[in-house]
């Protein structure tokens, strides 16, 4: 951290301001009440409290770096030896330099027991308040970064919802869709009935589900059925699409649209860029405590734009997965002799909650 | 009597659906092939030299407009397609017009009269004008699309090994097979990626990885070696991009 005084030009500059102040102040003390000569008085205030002024900057390290986890009361014996070292240090440096250009009988007026007591005293004043303002300065500084920490968090929070919801919708799906459902109604208007109605279910389900809702593996499936039939219609027999889903796991609970960015991705990478069929496959399995799910594919080796993705999908999920379960494991894909697999691991907190 | 061809390019049937259903008004135009693909594409404008093209951008392997680039015919290309941020590019390529799906009737038949303007007042599209003109698109290359006789290549970056110039064309040289494309090495200097392709000379851009070793070769020139039989001149000038980019 830096030193709040010296690192600031305009808090330094009112510093200094103060100790003239302070300065004249004690000057004026010495001429009125000791009856001191102007010199002797300017002398002594100005050794002193440039001494202060100088010393004072330096307290800064001893706040900064003093231990204050083990309790309150080691944390104000540190700072009252700190004190207690400062003020004294303080004290002797001041009078031998003092004795250097005041005479003796002077000297004896300026510290005379009652006056040596009150310059222990306004010392110690001096040293608490110096402690008091930066600890003040670390206050700011740290309600600061946190309000900072807090936008930050709510910056990201905010554009992984954004990007979630974008992932959701994507404009080019929807066009293509619309434009296969134009061609179907001029020859089959039946099949194109059909197709506005799985794609306003699709629509619906994607519209209405609040991002952090978990809803049963089962309707999840469901409405991707829905999204790859949408896409068969376009593609025809260049889409295929197997499922092998043991009963038990479709009623765990999964977040809404979670799997949506994998099929799309299936679709973007294998289809788009595949001449030959392409077999999009998704396997269950329940484990201890999480569901597994992975989908592969099988893509055409020789497309550039398949080998190289954009994994922008990918750690969407990746992303809602952490900010649903603080886990940064949860998804994992390989590729291999021209297939690509993703799989999620989704935790079942009921299910561990009984482990 | 149909005057003119047509040939309809899109991977999606239903797409071509439409656009078969559309030109159904139009007695003057015949559908003479669909295409699901560009390969098929390139051999069925070959076989029956068509005067138009209805052409989908987002294609497997090689898109509309990579195709656009490779073909030597003169002919006449309205491009369909979902995605709206190609059409600065497709009107570079000279595209009649530039149809956003799904689109109606009304719109369709604009573009056809708009195109059958074009053939009465008789332009046609030249390609060489074109490979010029279509500078200033941004991004980098992924790979390149060319043409050898009838049949379509695609190219990927790393098997690309250096490209020469020759006059108004370039040549593009792999490890066992060379392609002609009509543009410049400005082109290909402006749209490769520069931490992989350098211009050593002014006759030669290389892929900096497939470069064995360098050695001198005059006063102030260097040869880059490929392999035994493919020894490139450098230039002072490229030595140094090369010294500054693989930091010998």
């Amino acid at each position: 951290m830096n030193h709040p005084i010296v690192s600031q030009a305009k808090i330094f500059k009112l510093y200094a301001l103060v100790w003239i102040i302070l300065s004249a102040i004690h000057a004026f003390t010495d001429t009125i009440v000791y009856s001191l000569p102007l010199t002797i008085a300017i002398t002594d205030s100005l050794i002193f409290n440039v001494l202060m002024f100088t010393i004072g900057l330096s307290i800064w390290f001893p706040v900064l770096y003093i231990d204050t986890s083990k309790g309150r009361w080691s944390a104000f014996t540190q700072h009252s030896i700190t004190g207690v070292v400062v003020v004294t240090i303080w004290l002797f440096v001041g009078k031998s330099l003092l004795d250097l250009f005041v005479p003796e009988t002077s000297m004896q007026i300026l510290f005379s027991d009652q006056a040596f007591t009150i310059r222990a005293i306004v010392g110690g004043l001096q040293f608490m308040l110096y402690v008091m303002v930066y600890y003040m300065f670390i206050f700011y500084s740290d309600l600061d970064e946190k309000n900072r920490q807090q936008e930050r968090l709510n910056r990201s929070l905010r554009e992984s919802e954004l990007n979630a919801l974008k992932s959701q919708l994507n404009p080019h799906f929807l066009f293509n869709s619309l434009n296969s459902i134009s061609s179907l109604t001029i020859t089959e208007p039946d099949d194109a009935r059909e197709m506005i109605n799985k794609l306003s279910d699709f629509l619906r389900y994607s519209l209405k589900k609040n991002e952090n809702a978990l809803l049963p593996l089962r309707d999840e499936l469901k409405n991707m059925s829905r999204y790859m039939e949408i896409e068969k219609v376009r593609f025809g027999d260049r889409l295929q699409c197997e499922a092998e889903v043991p009963k038990e796991c479709k009623d765990l609970l999964v977040p809404v649209l979670i799997l949506q960015p994998l099929y799309e991705n299936a679709v973007k990478y294998g289809v788009h860029e595949s001449i030959e069929p392409v077999t999009v496959r998704t396997f269950c399995r329940c484990l201890d405590g999480e569901l597994e799910i992975s989908v592969i594919n099988n893509f055409d080796k020789d497309a550039i734009a398949a080998k190289k993705g954009t994994g922008v999908g990918l750690n969407n999920v990746k992303e809602r997965l952490f900010l649903l379960y603080n886990r940064k494991d949860l998804v994992s894909h390989h590729q291999e002799n021209g297939h690509f697999e993703v799989t999620l691991r989704i935790p079942q907190k009921n299910v561990s909650l009984n482990n | 009597m149909p005057q003119y061809k047509a040939l309809i390019v899109d991977d999606e049937p239903l797409a071509r659906n439409i656009i078969k259903a559309y030109l159904k008004k139009w007695p003057e135009i015949s559908i003479a092939a669909e295409c699901s693909n560009g390969f098929e594409a390139i051999k069925a404008i070959k076989e029956h030299q068509p005067t138009m093209l209805f052409l989908d951008i987002q294609m497997p392997k090689v898109t509309g407009l990579e195709l656009m680039e490779v073909i030597d015919e003169p002919l006449h290309v309205i491009f369909t397609t979902a995605y709206d941020q190609y059409a600065l590019k497709a009107f570079e390529l000279n595209a009649v017009d530039y149809l956003l799906k799904p689109f109606n009737e009304k719109r369709f038949n604009d573009a056809v009269e708009k195109l059958m303007q074009k053939l009465n007042s008789g332009i046609t599209s030249n390609q060489k004008q074109i490979s010029n003109l279509q500078n200033s698109t941004e991004e980098n290359l992924e790979r390149i699309v060319v043409k050898k006789g009838n049949k379509l290549e695609v190219i990927p970056l790393d098997k690309l090994l250096y490209i020469e110039a020759q006059d108004d064309y370039v040549m593009l040289y792999t490890d066992n097979n060379h392609f002609l494309k009509a543009k410049t090495m400005k082109y290909f200097e402006d749209h490769l990626p520069n931490e992989l392709f350098v211009r050593i000379h002014r006759s030669y851009i290389v892929n900096t990885e497939k470069i064995k070793h360098l050695e001198p070769y005059s006063k102030d020139n260097h040869l880059a070696i490929i392999n035994d039989e493919i020894k490139l001149k450098v230039s002072r000038t490229g030595y140094k991009k090369l010294k500054e980019l693989l930091d010998f």
